[in-house]
Formats: C-alpha cells, sequence, structure tokens
C-alpha cells in the first residue's frame, strides 16, 4: 500500500502543495520550521482522520483561510483510489474515499493504513500507559472494523456509566440502574481486551526478533499485554487467551470494586486501564533499561508493528518517519532502513541528510522544504 | 447588523432551529418560501398550525395520532396479545411498513441515558406497565435501537417485565435479506455471526 501523490492546499504553512511520491522512501530536507512536521501530519490526518499533534483541526488551517484540503491518491493491491479530507473553521470534517462522501470520521481508518514513528515514540516505553494504549489501539482500529466499532461502544457505555455513578454519589439516580450498563461494559470491554491480547502476543513475537537483529543478539526483548485486573506494576503474568478467562476476571473485578465506585462516583476498571509491559532480560524495562536499551526496544516495536499490520492486511502501511532517524545512533539506523528498504513505503524528514547516511539505499526520492515550498533533487 | 430583512431573518432563524438545517439550508428554505407564492405560504404555515394542533399522543401506546385511542389500538384486526415496544414513532412506521407485524406498539419517547438525564421516569415505562393489568397481553417485543442506550433500555424492561409472567422478547440483529454476503458491512457480519443458530 502507498500514496502515489499527495495534494495540500492552505494546509498550516503551505498554501498549495502537489507532489508524487515514490512507492518506497521519500525523504524531505529541511531546516526547522519549514513545513516537514506538517507534510507527514496531512498523510496522517488524511488516513487517521486526525492529527497526532493537535486535537483543534482549526490549528492545521493557514492562517487567514476558511478551510484545508488533504487530498492523495492511493495504491493498494485492491486498486488505485483517491482521498480526500476538507477541515473547515465553521463546519465538521469532511471525507471522501473514491470520491464517496463517509458519514464518519471512524470510517475513514482501514483505506490508506501509517505507522507514524516520531521523537514521541522514543517515551511508548517509560512514557504514560495511555501512549502505549493509544499505541495498540491504532494499529488495531486499523486492521478491525469490529475493534473500532468494540471501542466506540465500549467509551460510550463508559461515558453512560460514570454518569449514572455521578448521579448515584449525588443521590440523583437509583442504584439498581447500575447493572443494566455493567453487562455491556464487560461485554465489549472483553471484546477489546481478547483482541489487545492476541495482538500484543503476535507484536511481541515480531518485537523479539527484530530486537535480536538490532542488539546484536545480546539482550532477549519480551513484550506482555497486561490486563487492568493485575493492577499496574505487576510482574504476574496472566492467560488472557480466552474471552470466558477474560469476561470471567472482569466481572469479579467489576464486583470486588463496587462500593469503590460508588464512592468515587466513577468506573474504576475495565480496559482503560490496561497497560503493556517490556522486559529485557527479564527485568522491566521502565525502571531498569537505559537510554539506548530504551531506544531500542522502541525501534524493535515499530518494525514489530509494520510486520503485525503487514501480515493482518496482507500489505504494509506507509511508514511517517518525523525526525527520528538522526535519533538513533549509526548501527540501530542501518538495522532499521535494511528492515524496510525496497517493501514499505517511507517518508521521512530530517534537517540533515548526511546524518541519515542513506547512500546505500537505493531508488529514492528526494525533497528540499523551504518554507513551505518543495524542490525536488537530483 | 443582519444582511436580511427583519422578516426574512426571523423565517432563517426559525428555519435554523430545524434539525438537520444549517444557516445556508435556512437561507436556501427561506428564498424558496419567498419567492413562491402566497397560497405556497399560507398552506405551509397552516400545515404546521395543523400538524400542531390536532396531533395528540394515544392514550394507550403513545403513538401520533388525530384521535385517543389511535387507529392501531382500536382496530379489530390486530393481535392484542403482543406488544412491540419501540422508542420513537418513526419506529412504528418503519415495523407498519413490513405489513408482517399484526400486534400492537408502545412508544416509549426515548431511551435510558444518564448523559441526556433520561432515566427509567422520563420515559414511557409505567404507561406499558398499565398495559399489562389484564392478562390479554402475553408476548412483550423489545425493538430499541441496537445501539448502546436501546440495548439498556431493552435490559431494564426485561428485568421488569419477567416477573410478570409475560414472554419477553429481543429483536435479533442480523444478515441484510437479498444482498450478497461480501458486501455486508463487517460489524453486521461479526454480529450476525456472534448470532448463530443450528439449522
Amino acid at each position: 500500500m502507498h500514496v502515489q501523490a499527495l495534494e495540500l492546499s492552505h494546509y498550516r504553512n503551505y498554501r498549495h502543495l502537489a507532489i508524487e511520491l515514490d512507492p518506497y522512501l521519500n525523504v524531505f530536507v529541511g531546516d526547522n520550521a519549514q513545513g516537514k512536521t506538517n507534510l507527514v501530519e496531512s498523510v496522517y490526518l488524511l488516513a487517521t482522520g486526525r492529527s497526532h499533534r493537535t486535537y483543534r483541526d482549526a490549528e492545521v488551517i493557514r492562517w487567514g483561510e476558511e478551510e484545508a484540503q488533504i487530498r492523495a491518491q492511493v495504491q493498494t493491491a485492491l486498486g488505485s483510489f483517491s482521498m480526500r479530507v476538507i477541515l473547515s473553521r465553521n463546519q465538521r470534517k469532511r471525507f471522501w474515499v473514491g470520491g464517496e462522501e463517509l458519514r464518519r470520521q471512524s470510517d475513514l481508518l482501514g483505506f490508506l493504513n501509517v505507522t507514524m514513528f516520531s521523537p514521541d515514540d522514543l517515551q511508548l516505553v517509560k512514557g504514560s500507559p495511555s501512549q502505549r494504549r493509544q499505541f495498540i489501539d491504532l494499529n488495531l482500529a486499523q486492521v478491525s472494523k469490529v475493534y473500532r466499532h468494540d471501542l466506540v461502544s465500549y467509551s460510550k457505555v463508559l461515558e453512560q456509566r460514570n454518569n449514572l455513578l455521578k448521579q448515584m454519589a449525588e443521590r440523583k439516580a437509583r442504584a439498581d440502574l447500575l447493572n443494566l450498563w455493567d453487562e455491556q461494559l464487560i461485554h465489549f470491554g472483553s471484546q477489546i481486551m481478547h483482541r489487545r491480547a492476541a495482538a500484543i502476543q503476535r507484536i511481541a513475537e515480531h518485537a523479539a526478533a527484530s530486537h535480536m537483529r538490532i542488539s546484536g543478539g545480546e539482550e532477549k526483548l519480551t513484550v506482555h499485554y497486561q490486563p487492568f485486573y493485575l493492577g499496574s506494576g505487576s510482574n504476574v503474568l496472566s492467560d488472557s487467551s480466552s474471552l470466558e478467562k477474560i469476561r470471567d476476571q472482569f466481572t469479579k473485578a467489576l464486583e470486588r470494586s463496587r462500593s469503590h465506585e460508588l464512592r468515587r462516583g466513577t468506573t474504576l476498571v475495565g480496559p482503560q486501564r490496561d497497560d503493556i509491559l517490556f522486559q529485557i532480560d527479564g527485568k522491566d524495562a521502565r525502571q531498569f533499561a537505559s537510554q539506548g536499551q530504551q531506544r531500542t526496544v522502541v525501534l524493535a516495536t515499530k518494525l514489530a508493528e509494520l510486520e503485525f499490520m503487514g501480515e493482518e492486511v496482507g500489505e504494509y502501511p506507509t511508514l511517517l518517519l518525523d525526525d527520528v532517524l538522526s535519533e538513533l545512533d549509526g548501527f540501530r539506523r542501518t538495522a532499521f532502513l535494511e528492515t524496510i528498504g525496497g517493501k514499505v513505503q517511507t517518508l521521512l524528514t530530517t534537517t540533515d541528510i548526511e546524518d541519515c547516511q542513506l547512500d546505500h539505499v537505493p531508488c529514492r526520492r528526494e525533497y528540499t522544504i523551504v518554507e513551505g515550498q518543495l524542490s525536488l533533487e537530483g | 447588523m443582519s444582511l436580511y430583512a427583519r422578516p426574512m431573518a426571523l423565517l432563517v432563524e426559525e428555519l435554523a432551529k430545524l434539525p438537520g438545517i444549517g444557516p445556508k439550508t435556512a437561507q436556501r428554505l427561506a428564498f424558496y418560501i419567498i419567492s413562491g407564492s402566497k397560497t405556497d405560504a399560507e398552506s405551509l404555515a397552516e400545515a404546521i398550525v395543523q400538524a400542531k394542533e390536532k396531533i395528540i399522543y394515544c392514550s394507550i401506546c403513545y403513538n401520533l395520532t388525530e384521535e385517543t385511542p389511535c387507529r392501531l389500538c382500536t382496530s379489530v384486526g390486530r393481535d392484542s396479545s403482543m406488544i412491540c415496544v419501540v422508542e420513537e414513532p418513526k419506529d412504528v412506521i418503519a415495523i407498519e411498513r413490513t405489513r408482517e407485524f399484526k400486534g400492537l406498539y408502545h412508544v416509549l419517547h426515548g431511551a435510558i441515558s444518564p448523559i441526556d438525564g433520561i432515566g427509567p421516569n422520563d420515559i414511557k415505562v409505567k404507561e406499558l406497565l398499565e398495559r399489562l393489568r389484564d392478562d390479554t397481553v402475553q408476548e412483550i417485543i423489545l425493538a430499541t435501537d441496537p445501539n448502546v442506550e436501546g440495548e439498556a433500555t431493552a435490559m431494564y424492561l426485561a428485568r421488569l417485565l419477567k416477573p410478570l409472567g409475560v414472554k419477553v422478547t429481543r429483536m435479533a440483529h442480523g444478515m441484510p435479506v437479498g444482498g450478497d454476503l461480501e458486501y455486508v458491512d463487517e460489524v453486521t457480519l461479526a454480529k450476525a455471526l456472534e448470532g448463530r443458530r443450528e439449522v
């Protein structure tokens, strides 16, 4: 799967831009604040319906303009089709695929799959659990429409249930109404957890193999799904392979926390409290890994993400590498480029082309960006 | 200052209050009404006032009607042992269009939704229980929407009604009929698979 052509109108610092992209490596070179990140952001937004940098859509509209537009021609194994997003200051976002307008933003996912790797991702191991949940959710949401439906339904149930708990804490609602939401909470929550467990197990296998290669076979990376009912910081691993076991644990956890939930007026259990545990040679990487070791873990996980999505869909997603290659040392960079070279469409941004050591990577397209203007090199 | 003359601005403002009508559509409709004949404008205004004046809730099923009890509730041809419970009057129309259901209806006028401050007492649940006082009704079909609020409402009603000894059923999720399997949306397909039955 790859983006053949990209066109931006009134998007951030771009007045108008129309470029063609290589099915493999595309490099965007420029100083800071010239529009490199804006470019990869636009592809991410076209694929997922939202920016990875902001929740306020109006921010991406060029100063003084009413609306911004992103268009692309996308090639997949199923054929070539157009995609379009219009963001406007006064109206809701609108999306088109193959000329047909989509009803919901969530319908956009799955047409163009992307994986983003930016300096923020280097925090994946040590950052907040929500960052790790977002990581697994975006992967699963892109490959499964059923997962997207379950996620949307779950968050709706959670919102309703939290509202009711709050009303109950203020004695404005009857206590016997809570179980109306419990059944759906457990149903959708368990479906989500079951899929997360399976996906993380597969990502873990790929990550271990990549990690072995990058670290020169000296260290062993294990990645574990940590369902909420084990509690954070726990090193105990659970059997979350069967849906029945997850349902059972969820039901028990909900019963145990009931009185606590009534006091606090909010839901305290569920996949919104899941986590992913990274271990190097059996030790928790959050606490014991050095900066360099953490980077290797993230790199291996990102490569595993590509493989996972590639297997699920039958095609690799488009990789957006924003300013991150220069953060890696020579050995890791080479290992990374060798893995993706010639099979994954990559949009790579950098301030210094020399820094990337791309000399041995053939067939690439290189653009220079200055103040929202692109020029093709060579 | 408004770009429209005052009466025009008022009309646009009123139209824009309608669901699904934005300011641009409101403007288009307003211009259409103004450019049309006076009789057209009068019959539109009259139709709105008449509908508002004459349409009332049926005292039995709470569907919209001109006379109460409504024609469905008083019809001798309907099977009074079955009541189909729906959220909105438009759901009655959808099921009636099938011409397959011969029982009676009950319109709840909403679904349980704590976010919107809607509890069981804010929808027509008491009124449904009233209808079960004698033994006429044998089966209640729960046809609330297949979303989280509709499911919660169906569950509430099921728990309330079952102890009364009446049969309670829920509409099935399923495959659209007559289409090709490959074109069915993934979520519907997954739900249909979940609810599969032995043949």
